[in-house]
């Protein structure tokens, strides 16, 4: 099938998810996502999946790091009140390193907040919601076509680098329509986590070959380890001697920094004639697009840098382009998450502006072409 | 200028939660996807499930689209009182307008010229005995007033998004809006 | 105990457990009814969280996996969805199960899902150092009760009846042999099934409450139930006052994997329509 349908943002995610090859959901229902599961449920069946409604959203993704541990690609999807149950759970799967996809669909906060209406205000709590330091990765997509190809990106990710993979998409998107055209299953490239281990005897989960990623088969699958939130050494048991607290936080923290090149994504079209960049990433994709264009009409040149990948945060890329501008007005749907991050990475090698809407409007062309002529100016 | 050339159509579906004015939107959505736009669709609810003013909105381009919300509509339709007088002020000057003349009897003072009156629902629950299939005689009237895009890709539409039980009826439905549309241009000749 | 090497990640031995406490019995009697009843151990995942009970699977060798607290029988849901062929057992202590699990375990036992729940009851938080839970007894002293529990004593048994669960049974760790059959049952039987054990813990329990000597707190629970077998030959005032123990409820129900696949119309990738 190769013909543009409208599709609804929480659908494409179900489909992408489908045709990464899920083959498990657990959620619980929360607006705005979830259609999510509502797809899910009636689909998986038919593609050799099963979907279940748990009590919570602690045991909605406690239930999909078990089916992922038993092998099955696993999928949740909520939304920021659910997303903070999540928390506990995302830290364990990061640091077991069984992967899971976890969609969530932002609204304002925080607290209920606005279970309708869009904030992109989860981007901190994505990284640090739950105790420790421990990876992950988050995506965001700026379209419903994007969201279909990101959810198979997610699950992909996941699974080589055996991480949770959160897709972080905002109300907008989530209940947007779009006409997009569905790539054909040939079109797409899917990832299966690596199952080649050693016999039995000679293997230990988290010994770690020169990919640095531990191979975990399916539990029940003929091999006997033992998987574990505690600190543990290659054999996967507990073991709290200074040397292996060591080894394991910072190797399930270095898969990121040696993959970056792989797992970060950006959009940037270099601008050689713009003094000015615009960083936004989400919903806020189109306007900027259309601010950028208006600009150039009024002679203003602007380059659009758009972080698809958001952690690990694309400091590389946003540095560069900080070296080439004067100022980056940093556009987002909430109080400065990401311009601290952005300040953090170009450490003064461009002014930083802020754009912040909070008011569960979309940022729209108007208003970053109106901070476009205010500090051109 | 014909609604045609226009490089961007923006269009604003307005009524009471309830009255499938989203679903409408959504299926002239899949219209113009089907005749070969770049669409977007979106939805806005009052916190109401049912009665509060809301709205289905699409925005259709044969570029790259770079809003993410109507402006300045170029078709508007109302069809409730509360959403008329809340959305009927940014249209576009000659904007096409639609409004269902028996729930929406106080009109606003439009910027545009070209507007419909027509009295839906009443004539619905007379033909019918059901006032469900008014969206898609709206839906109906648009096709034909809006001159857009061929009723067929109409009918294919609604057959894709209409239960099959109430298929007939709506298509009736739709008719009759084309018929309502037709008889109301005419006399503005 | 070499019999049962087999089943025990032997290199892991010692175990961590305190002189006196009896979950080690509990766990040797689940791993004696696995024996017994041939369980394949590569196709039997243990699944635990936090505790000193959930700790068992370090020292067992299936494959296993230790959860957050009071998360295992999420989890377990999961790896049972995911491959419906596995024998799934979940042991947790009674505050894991109860208290902080105590929403899963409700609706675990309601969805009638095939797997074990073990729930080794000792009456209070060993790991951290005696704090009360959920199940200890009125008037016991603990960490956080230094003027006697206030709170009403939680029956786990009766709380998954009531839930839903399909199986029930209770035992203790002085009538081992019956509990090795009573978990055999419970792991053939199809549904979700609990059992309760009620061990001790001489260390935190005891020491406050006047039973610090390991013999004496054993006793002192083999005098809290009566087996439902004799509990039958019994006047009404003899079995006053106690608890029953011994499978409490078994009914043929619908099991969710099952009735879920057939209404689903469930297919293995592959398997043609």
């Amino acid at each position: 099938m190769k013909d543009k349908v409208l599709m609804q943002g929480n659908q494409a995610v179900a489909e992408g998810a489908l045709a990464a090859g899920v083959k498990f959901c657990a959620g619980y229902p929360i607006t705005p996502s979830t259609e999510v599961i509502e797809i899910l449920a009636k689909k998986l069946p038919s593609h050799g999946g099963r979907f279940i409604q748990m009590e919570d959203e602690l045991a909605s993704i406690g239930a999909i790091i078990g089916a992922s541990a038993a092998g099955k690609k696993s999928i949740t999807a909520t939304s920021g009140p659910g997303f903070s149950l999540m928390q506990e759970n995302l830290g364990y799967a990061a640091m077991v390193e069984v992967p899971i996809v976890i969609y969530n669909a932002q609204r304002v906060g925080p607290s209920t907040g606005g279970a309708t209406k869009p904030h992109q205000a989860d981007i901190m709590q994505t990284k640090w919601g739950s105790h420790g330091d421990s990876p992950r990765i988050a995506l965001m997509p700026g379209s419903v076509k994007e969201a279909y190809e990101i959810t198979i990106k997610a699950f992909n990710f996941s699974e080589k680098y055996m991480v949770p993979v959160v897709i972080l998409m905002d109300e907008l998107l989530a209940h947007m329509r779009e006409s997009v055209i569905i790539p054909k299953k040939e079109e797409l490239e899917v990832i299966n986590r690596r199952t080649d281990v050693a016999p039995q005897a000679e293997y230990l989960p988290y010994r770690m070959d020169e990919t640095g990623i531990p191979v975990l088969p399916p539990l029940g699958g003929g091999y006997r380890y033992n998987i574990s939130g505690m600190i543990h050494g290659e054999n996967g048991i507990p073991d709290l001697s200074p040397e292996t607290i060591d080894a394991c936080v910072r190797r399930i923290n270095s898969k990121l920094d040696k993959y970056y090149d792989d797992i970060v994504i950006v959009e940037n079209e270099k601008n050689e004639s713009a003094k000015i960049a615009l960083f936004v990433f989400g919903s806020t994709t189109r306007p900027a697009k259309g601010a950028i264009k208006k600009a150039k009409k009024a002679g203003i040149e602007v380059e659009l840098i758009r972080p698809i990948t958001i952690w690990p945060f694309p400091e590389k890329e946003v540095r560069e382009v900080a070296e080439r501008m004067d100022k980056i007005i940093v556009a987002e749907m909430n109080l400065g998450q990401t311009a601290g991050l952005v300040r953090q990475a170009i450490e003064g090698k461009a002014e930083v502006v802020q754009l912040n809407r909070v008011d569960s409007g979309h940022i729209s062309v108007d208003d970053l072409y109106h901070k476009i002529l205010e500090i051109s100016s | 200028m014909s609604l045609k050339e226009l490089e961007q159509l923006e269009v604003r579906f307005s009524g009471s939660g309830g009255q499938g004015l989203v679903l409408a939107s959504i299926i002239f959505a899949d219209v113009l996807v089907a005749a070969g736009y770049n669409v977007i669709q979106g939805e806005s609810h009052g916190i109401e499930a049912r009665g509060g003013a809301s709205r289905g909105e699409i925005i259709a381009s044969k570029e790259e689209i770079t809003d993410l919300a109507v402006s300045e509509p170029d078709i508007f339709i109302a069809i409730s009182q509360k959403s008329c007088d809340k959305y009927y002020q940014d249209i576009k000057e000659n904007a096409l307008v639609i409004i269902d003349s028996f729930l929406v009897t106080e009109i606003p003072k439009f910027k545009s010229n070209n507007i419909y009156l027509l009295p839906f629902t009443n004539k619905v629950k007379e033909e019918f005995d059901s006032i469900l299939p008014t969206n898609i005689a709206f839906l109906g009237a648009m096709a034909e007033l809006s001159n857009l895009v061929d009723h067929q890709l109409f009918i294919e539409a609604i057959k894709k998004r209409i239960p099959t039980s109430v298929i007939e009826m709506n298509l009736k439905a739709f008719a009759l809006g084309v018929k309502m549309a037709q008889a109301a241009a005419k006399d503005k000749e | 105990m070499s019999k049962l090497d087999k089943y025990l990640r032997t290199d892991q031995m010692p175990h961590f457990a305190c002189p006196g406490c009896t979950h080690g019995t509990a766990w040797a009697a689940m791993i004696r009814s696995i024996e017994q009843l041939g369980l394949d151990k590569n196709k039997t995942v243990m699944v635990c969280a936090i505790g000193c009970a959930g700790r068992l699977p370090v020292y067992l060798d299936f494959p296993s996996i230790r959860t957050p607290h009071g998360r295992a029988l999420s989890y377990a849901t999961g790896v049972k969805l995911a491959n419906p062929d596995l024998n799934v057992i979940v042991f947790m202590g009674d505050g894991d199960a109860s208290a902080i699990g105590g929403n899963h375990l409700i609706h675990t036992a309601r969805r009638n899902l095939d797997i074990t729940a073990i729930v080794a009851t000792n009456e209070i938080y060993g790991m951290t150092g005696g704090q009360y839970a959920p199940t200890t007894e009125g008037g016991r002293f603990a960490s956080t009760a230094p003027f006697g529990m206030i709170e009403n004593q939680l029956d786990v048994c009766k709380l998954v009846e009531g839930a839903g669960a399909s199986f029930v049974g209770r035992g203790d760790v002085y009538h081992v042999r019956e509990l090795k059959d009573l978990i055999a049952s419970a792991i053939t039987h199809k549904g979700f099934s609990l059992v309760e054990v009620f061990t001790t813990c001489p260390t935190h329990f005891g020491r406050r409450n006047n039973m610090k000597k390991p013999s004496v707190l054993v006793e002192h629970l083999k005098n809290l139930t009566v087996s439902k077998k004799q509990a039958e030959k019994m006047t009404e005032e003899e079995v006053a006052g106690k608890l029953l123990r011994g499978i409490l409820l078994k009914e043929e129900r619908p099991e969710y994997v099952e009735t879920y696949d057939r209404l689903a119309g469930f297919k293995e990738e592959g398997e043609s329509v």
